[in-house]
């Protein structure tokens, strides 16, 4: 009971510093621990990239960084968190066009993509359209057999994310319906497809890939502006005429109203730790790749696709 | 084979045995303590592992994970509160057991159960991982709902002599399950406009709420009343250990429970409080003492603890041969596996045979050391039971608030698990049974969206359920259970 008490002790002691907000000049930023919330689940994709950017980030600001998962409403609790939380650079979003751009097009959610500065982007990813090998053997084919049977081919998504719009957006384009049984997340999507309960899944090239390298499933698009070199036989829907792209990207943010020094400090710590090559590397190692984009422009894409997939939602 | 020799020397390398007893110990205290979650435990362990080699951190993130499994039953045992969502079946017998004495014995049935769950679950993956992964895979949406239904109609056995009360809180476990986002259309649902409400009842916050909290309601009422004599008394005495007569009655439902435990963990998506909660059922069912599940029955623990913990192993089944995480702790180890440079698939087996073989070895040599750690840890653990009542409960209250804001950063789940307190004890005053609204709770999805899914598919067509052979067999078991389930009823078995 001595080590729970402690635990206990200690939990209660750590209390008053994690709920309380100093208010810190900018010129001793950052003057202590810094939190790192994350909006989606502990051990995804964002949780990982969010824990390598902190860890790192950590060590240049001087302080420890935090990581917090606040989950919840398609991401709505932890970016409505972050933005209430008090402006001083003390609260960092660690956010995606999932909970920053696609939840509010849904619904009301107290928050907008422009309410938010952007850090900078530390990843973008590719989406692709996989379907089973022993099925089409391309898009072409995949668009032909469709046309012939309306309606009888599935895919796999969660509805109204990223992979969903664009998946839609190409039967749109193709003129072919295709019919959507929605999913709970991306990964029961591919099993769905593996076990042959579905037809097709649009996912991201990183959660396919090992599927596509062991002949398992065959990747018919991608919606990229170019191809992946990763997948580099697989052709972007442009290619073929069908105007579908969209990336998923992760980065850092912080809510509007919090001082111009303050996060022209965590832009050059963020892309200092973005080009450093061994945080690359760990990235990586992880499965994401590392694609960074400075605050400025990654603040330009809040609205950008804001505008887009709300018209495409819609 | 001869990958096998060379892999257990690697394993019995002292960094590798010492990692491994460090995640151990780390998953049982955090499985201890109410509110912090392995899947947590183990998604924070993550990036200290990237500075291991590869086996020793993949050895010591299952260490967490098993250890975890494990630790939640003595929390559940020893003071009624369910250290993780798997051992909430465990609570149901183990602590009734405590409060009669018999404390020293529940922690060994536990044990010697999770050990021997783990370790049937280790070997199947052994030895039956590709047949059991195409078995998994066959497991549609339609496959999906049979199956929550046949699990489902566990509720009818474990309500018998109570059924109407049953019936009730099974159904009410359901509909609080559908609280929350739409699990497939985003559409926000009895939320009442209240954004912390969009991602549902949190199991855990209902887990240790009804059980946890309501035990000290009914403490703080009885205290109050002067009843302390006939409600919460509390045995000072741990008891003894197992007695030849109950390894007989124990062994078989361990030895029962662990293959049906296997089976659901190979399958995505269900999970170790299923497994428990499952087997729970089917073990009463099989029990010649119906009658003592949930007033401190030792196959009651002993079904949850090998149950659950025939999870653990089982899980890697779709992960390793087909490079699928079937629930969170496995798509953090899919994180763990990737930053080695280890692509879990079936390429794995081929291009890493040695590490897999490693992995193996590492999966038993855990088991084995959790038994070990366990079995020294058991003079500790059973000292909780000299803490009287009114000393244990307010710390079992703050370690529980405690461990729910530290696992969620929300005061309103403290809120929510202080309602479930409320709804706990008022359960137990009327003589609703738990189980059934626990097992509604866990269920509900699994059904609501098997069968979404399966009528889209069929484009609305019920034909799905029958044409397919595991749904069909599963449907017609539900519908085998429901009519000996009321025939015992009419009968006038009481329970």
């Amino acid at each position: 009971m001595k080590t729970t008490r402690r635990i206990l002790i200690g939990a209660l002691l750590a209390l008053p510093l994690a709920t309380h907000a100093f208010t810190v000049s900018a010129q001793q930023y950052p003057a202590k621990p810094i939190t790192f919330i994350v909006p989606w689940p502990a051990g995804g994709t964002t949780d990982i990239i969010g824990r390598l950017l902190g860890e790192a980030m950590s060590k240049e600001l001087g302080q420890p960084v935090a990581v917090v998962n606040r989950v919840g409403g398609g991401g709505a609790v932890g970016t409505k968190a972050a933005f209430d939380a008090p402006k001083d650079g003390y609260t960092v979003l660690v956010t995606t066009s999932g909970n920053h751009v696609l939840t509010p097009i849904k619904g009301n959610v107290g928050y907008q993509p422009d309410d938010f500065i952007g850090i900078g982007q530390i990843s973008s990813r590719t989406l692709i359209l996989a379907t089973k090998s022993d099925r089409w053997k391309s898009a072409r084919e995949l668009i032909a057999d469709a046309k012939a049977n309306p309606g009888k081919f599935t895919f796999g998504a969660v509805p109204n994310v990223l992979p969903f719009l664009v998946a839609s957006g190409f039967a749109r384009a193709a003129d072919i319906k295709l019919t959507h049984v929605p999913q709970t997340g991306g990964a029961p999507g591919v099993t769905g497809v593996l076990g042959g309960h579905l037809d097709l899944v649009p996912e991201s090239l990183e959660s396919v890939q090992q599927h596509l390298k062991s002949g398992a499933m065959r990747g018919l698009l991608v919606f990229n502006e170019a191809r992946d070199p990763a997948a580099p036989d697989v052709p972007t829907a442009k290619e073929l005429g069908f105007d579908v792209v969209g990336n998923p990207w992760t980065g850092l943010a912080v809510a509007k109203g919090t001082p111009e020094p303050i996060v022209a400090r965590l832009r050059d710590v963020m892309a200092k730790v973005a080009k450093d090559p061994a945080f690359v590397a760990t990235v990586e190692r992880s499965g994401a790749s590392v694609e960074y984009l400075d605050g400025p422009a990654f603040t330009a894409l809040f609205s950008r696709d804001f505008e887009k997939f709300k018209a495409a939602s819609q | 084979m001869e990958l096998i020799l060379p892999a257990i020397g690697e394993v019995m390398q002292p960094i590798n045995l010492a990692v491994m007893t460090i995640g151990l110990i780390i998953g049982m205290a955090i499985g201890a303590i109410p509110g912090l979650n392995v899947p947590l435990a183990v998604a924070i362990s993550l990036p200290i592992t990237f500075h291991l080699a590869p086996l020793a951190g993949i050895a010591m993130l299952v260490g967490i994970y098993k250890g975890g499994t494990y630790g939640g039953s003595i929390s559940a045992i020893l003071i009624n509160v369910p250290g993780t969502p798997a051992a909430g079946a465990t609570a149901l017998d183990g602590y009734a057991l405590t409060q009669q004495g018999h404390a020293s014995k529940a922690l060994r049935v536990a044990l010697y159960s999770s050990f021997t769950g783990g370790l049937i679950s280790d070997l199947s993956l052994i030895m039956f991982a590709i047949p059991v992964a195409m078995l998994a895979l066959k497991i549609g949406p339609a496959e999906n709902f049979a199956l929550g239904i046949l699990a489902l109609t566990l509720i009818g056995v474990l309500s018998e002599g109570n059924m109407v009360k049953g019936l009730i809180a099974g159904a009410f476990g359901i509909l609080l399950s559908t609280v929350g986002l739409d699990p497939l259309n985003g559409e926000t649902r009895l939320t009442f406009g209240l954004l912390d409400l969009s991602g549902g009842f949190q199991f855990i916050s209902l887990i240790i709420g009804v059980f946890a909290i309501a035990e000290a309601f009914a403490l703080a009422h009885a205290t109050a009343g002067r009843l302390v004599a006939s409600v919460g008394q509390r045995v000072s005495a741990a008891g003894k250990g197992m007695s030849a007569a109950d390894w007989r009655l124990c062994l078989p439902v361990m030895l029962r429970a662990a293959p049906v435990g296997v089976f659901i963990g190979a399958v995505p998506g269900l999970g170790s409080a299923i497994s428990a909660f499952i087997n729970y059922g089917i073990a009463r069912n099989f029990s010649r003492e119906p009658e003592k599940f949930g007033k401190g029955s030792l196959e009651g623990v002993a079904a949850a603890e090998s149950g659950n913990n025939a999870v653990c192993g089982s899980t890697f089944i779709p992960l390793l041969t087909l490079g699928i995480p079937g629930d969170t702790i496995t798509a953090i180890m899919l994180g763990a596996f990737m930053v080695h440079g280890l692509i879990p698939g079936p390429a794995l087996f081929t291009a890493n045979a040695d590490f897999v073989a490693a992995f193996f070895v590492a999966m038993l040599v855990s088991s084995i050391l959790m038994l070990a750690i366990g079995r020294l840890g058991l003079p500790l653990f059973v000292q909780a039971v000299r803490i009287p009542n009114k000393v244990l409960f307010p710390i079992v209250v703050a370690l529980c608030m405690t461990g729910v804001y530290a696992s969620s950063s929300s005061y309103f789940d403290l809120y929510v698990m202080l309602g479930f307190g409320l709804l706990g004890y008022g359960m137990k005053r009327f003589g609703f049974p738990v189980a059934p609204l626990l097992i509604g709770f866990i269920l509900g999805p699994i059904v609501e969206v098997g069968l979404r899914q399966s009528l889209i598919i069929s484009r609305g067509s019920l034909e799905i359920f029958v044409t397919r052979p595991i749904a069909l067999i599963c449907l017609l078991l539900a519908a085998m259970v429901v009519t000996w389930v009321a025939i015992r009823q009419n009968r006038g078995i009481k329970s």
